[in-house]
This record gives C-alpha cells, structure tokens and sequence, in this order.
C-alpha cells in the first residue's frame, strides 16, 4: 500500500479551518437580503436579528451579557481597545502618577507590542518574569499590586506552550486590591471554561478564527458592573454605544456566533480526544534523542498543545522540511505573528530555555481532523527529518 | 520567511551532501567551516584527476544555505575549482532566487569556497 501522503494540519493555534456551522453561517448571510444593522428598515433589521443571535451565542459560551460584547477584527484589536482605551480613560482629570499596568513577559504580541508603545507614551508598565513552565509567580503580582496600578493584563492560555494561567486566583488576587482585570482568551475560548459571571474579569479578548469561525472578526467582553471605563479607539459613528466604530460585518459576526457555539458544545469531549492525542504525540517525540518538552504538565496546560525542541538541527530547516516533505506538516515554531518577524521565540527564552533551544521548537497544536494515525505519521517525520538535517551536518542520529 | 521553490528543491534533495561513509573515504580533501549567526558551511574538495573535482558539503542553518552549499558543489564539479572560485556572493542570490534577507549566505558559501580553493593549493 503507497504511503499516506495526505497533509497534516497540526497550527490549530495560528489558526483552525472554517466549521460547518460557521460556514453555513456565511453562505446563509452572504445571500440573504441583509442591509446594515444600524438601519431601521427590514433588511437592515434583519441583520440586527443575525448579529443580536450571535452576541447571545457568544455572551452564553463566558457567561456574559449579550450587550457586554464589543464587536472587533480580531483579538489584537480587541486587547489594543481593551489596554490602549483603559490607559486613555485613566489619563484623563487630574492626576498625580503616570497610568500604570502589570502585564507578563510572555503575553502574545498584541499585548506586548501595545503595552510597550504605551511606555513609550508615558505609561509605567510591570512586567511579571515567570518560572520554567512559564507561570507567573503569584507573589510576584501581589507585590505589583501593592503599588497603585490601572489594569493588570494577562492572557489565559499561552498561545506557544498551551500554559494555562490560573485565572480564578488571578482574577480574586485582582479584585481584592480592586484592580481590573483584562484576559487574552484567543487560545481558551471554547477549549477551557469561561465564566465572567463568576470569575471577576473586567475585559476580555476574543478571537473567530481561532475556534472554527472566519478570520477578520473578534470580540471584546467588556463587564458592564461594576463599570470599567474605556475611551473608544475607532471613532467615526455611534454603532456598538460608541464603544466601537463602524458597520458591523453581519456575516462574520453570525458566523462567530454559531461557530462559538458549536465549539463550546463540543468542548469537554473534544479536549478529551486532543489531551489523549497529545500525549500520544508527546510520548512518540519524546524518543527521538535530542527531543526536550516545552509544554506544561498536563495539570497547567491546554489540551491541543505539545512543544519540543529539537537539539542538533537547525529549526527553519527542521520546520520547512517538514511542510515540503511527504506528508506535508504543517506546524510553527512559536507564534505565527512572531514568526513574521523572522525571530526565535521569546516566551521560551523567558522560560529560561536557551536560544538555540527557543530557535529550534516545534508548536504542534491539535484539532478537528487530527487522529492517532496522522500523530504517528507525525511523529515518524520528525524522526526522519531530524536524522536527514543531522547527517547533512555530519552528527549523530 | 518566504523561501523559494529553487532553494527548496536543492533544500530537499540535495546531490551533493557528503554522507558519513564519503567522508571517511576522502585521502585529500580541502575545506572550511564558515560560521556566523551559528549557522555553518563546510565544503570538501577533492581532485579526481587534471582540472576535474569531487565536492561534497556539510552545513547546518536554514534551507537557504542547504542549497547554496549544494549549488557551489554541483558548480565545482561542473567547472572547475579555479571557474568556481570565480563566483561572487551576488551569484548565488541571484542563482538560488534569495530574498534579500538571505543574500548573507551567499557570502558564507563563497568564504567557505575560498578557503577551500587555498587550501587545495597548498
């Protein structure tokens, strides 16, 4: 029997392929009559109806309330409104410290990049260092808290190592010293529990095409009581109570709605299949000499995620065999934002990882689509890869 | 990084890698580490007879310097050490198609070929 050449998508954290749902969603709103949402005749009614659908569908999967949602293009906007419009809002009145904001070191890029351009404007950002699984340590926060702060801004899950912060205490640490909290839950909507209801999260960013819905379309929660304040960042119209500019795009909403809640309706069997899957994956990487974990005990850490550094090879070399070999894999070293960038991954090197460990990680992220067969294809690859790009250096297997 | 299909199809097949066995077998040989960023190229030269080479590599670093170090082989067996010696950095950019972020490679292979050249001449 010829060998399965199928492709393998294992970049389920970059991005995840389109769900039925959310596909029908599309095809449905892209031929229905819809007019714009903020127009009071029929058509536009009824795309009000379709995006009113989607806020519940939405609000229901964190616990929310359907009119705490703010619509935006994705996650990175919805965290550049959530810091960029706390900061703007505690700049105004008379004030006799700069804004302040705790962050982590480890934060995706669309926080870290904006927090660091609000330093350049003035605002004292803390930056929490974190431990060998990528933790921050609690004491730490404590310690910032203790000095007046604006916003503490961390995300749920990380998006290259799967840890998984613990939110809850974070969140009550927060309250306690009555500081907001914003979370970046691009990477653990619909794979974790989310309840804004219970844990006390002032903000929340949110991602379609991270949970089976388009790209181009997020959300920002933003908790109504006790009220956060926020200055706007798009202006230009009232849509959204003036918290966000501009028409909204109905059939990107309806179809983060529904793919929201397909995912979250799936949730507890489907990490079931991806922590089984990514153990397998973990226990078959581990036995290729050189291969170190990266990802947390399964304890900490997200489902879909496995990271492995490969010592001996080369990680662009590695990773693009491995996309151009047979089986295709497709698979990132760390962040695909940061792969834009050409750079070898920092949240690994503030792991305490070395650079040429950061520079040589594989991020294997499961999905809909993957079974044990194509983790053992998988697995087989690396192996064979690896040994192919040592012996082209002339070292060992 | 975008690479291209020249540089991926020498990254993925390349004909003149030096196997284990290859290395042992070689009673002359000339070549040279290049290194930088930690990324390296190690040539290895051998005259079969009158103006006629043998050239195998050794590299480790992204698939561009994969193919770059194959393309300087294939040119040494092709033309000769003293036509191979000839090519500039530039040549192999254009050569393999390199994005302007990889034209430092060019310059790896070319030192690399350098020593190797001086070397054989010793």
């Amino acid at each position: 029997m010829p060998p399965d050449t199928t492709p393998i998508y294992l970049d389920h954290a970059a991005t995840t392929p389109l769900c039925v749902e959310a596909r029908d969603c599309l095809q449905a709103c892209l031929t229905a009559p819809l007019g714009n949402p903020s127009s009071p005749h029929g058509p536009g009614q009824a795309a009000a109806a379709r995006i009113a659908t989607a806020a519940g569908q939405l609000s229901y999967v964190i616990g929310a309330q359907a009119d705490e949602i703010v619509w935006t293009s994705g996650a990175t906007e919805a965290s550049n409104l959530a810091l960029r419009g706390v900061a703007a809002f505690a700049e105004r009145g008379d004030r006799n410290r700069p804004v302040r904001i705790i962050s982590c070191v480890t934060e995706h890029s669309a926080t870290r990049d904006t927090l660091k351009a609000l330093e350049k404007q003035g605002v004292e950002v803390v930056w929490l260092a974190v431990d060998a699984q990528g933790r921050i340590d609690m004491e730490a926060l404590e310690a910032a808290l203790a000095r007046p702060c604006d916003l503490v801004s961390l995300m749920h899950v990380n998006n290259e190592t799967g840890l998984v912060h613990d939110l809850v205490r974070i969140a009550e640490v927060c309250q306690t010293h009555g500081v907001a909290l914003h979370v970046d839950a691009a990477q653990s909507l619909t794979r974790l529990a989310l309840d804004v209801s219970t844990t006390p999260i002032a903000l929340m960013s949110m991602s379609a095409h991270k949970i089976g819905g388009p790209p181009g379309i997020g959300a920002l929660y933003v908790r109504r009581r006790p009220r956060i304040g926020l200055t706007p960042q798009i202006i230009g119209g009232g849509q959204q109570q003036g918290r966000r500019a501009g028409t909204l795009p109905t059939h990107q909403i309806a179809a983060f709605g529904a793919a929201a809640a397909a995912a979250e309706a799936e949730r507890e069997a489907s990490q079931t299949r991806y922590r089984r899957l990514g153990e397998r994956l973990w226990h078959g990487l581990s036995c290729i000499n050189g291969v170190t974990r990266n990802h947390p005990p399964a304890a900490i850490g997200a489902a879909p995620f496995v990271n492995v550094s490969v010592a001996g090879v080369h990680g662009e070399a590695l990773r693009t065999g491995l996309a151009y070999g047979q089986p295709n894999i497709a698979l990132s070293g760390g962040s695909a934002c940061s792969a834009a960038r050409g750079a070898s991954s920092y949240v690994l090197r503030a792991m305490g990882r070395s650079v040429e460990a950061a520079a040589a990680s594989l991020r294997l992220t499961l999905g809909p689509g993957i079974d044990a067969a194509a983790v053992d294809r998988v697995v087989a690859r690396v192996a064979e890869e690896t040994t192919r790009l040592r012996a082209l250096a002339g070292r060992p297997a | 990084m975008s690479t291209g299909s020249v540089v991926i199809d020498r990254f993925l097949t390349p004909a003149h890698a030096a196997a284990d066995s290859d290395i042992d077998q070689w009673h002359i040989e000339a070549g040279q580490y290049t290194s930088g960023n930690g990324v390296w190229c190690w040539l290895l030269v051998q005259p079969v007879y009158a103006h006629s080479y043998r050239a195998r590599f050794l590299a480790y670093g992204p698939p561009a310097v994969i193919a770059a170090a194959d393309w300087l082989c294939e040119r040494i067996e092709r033309d000769g050490i003293d036509a191979a010696a000839r090519i500039k950095p530039a040549d192999v950019g254009v050569a393999l198609d390199l994005a302007a972020s990889e034209r430092h490679i060019g310059i790896l292979v070319i030192d690399a070929l350098a020593t190797a050249a001086s070397n054989l001449g010793r």
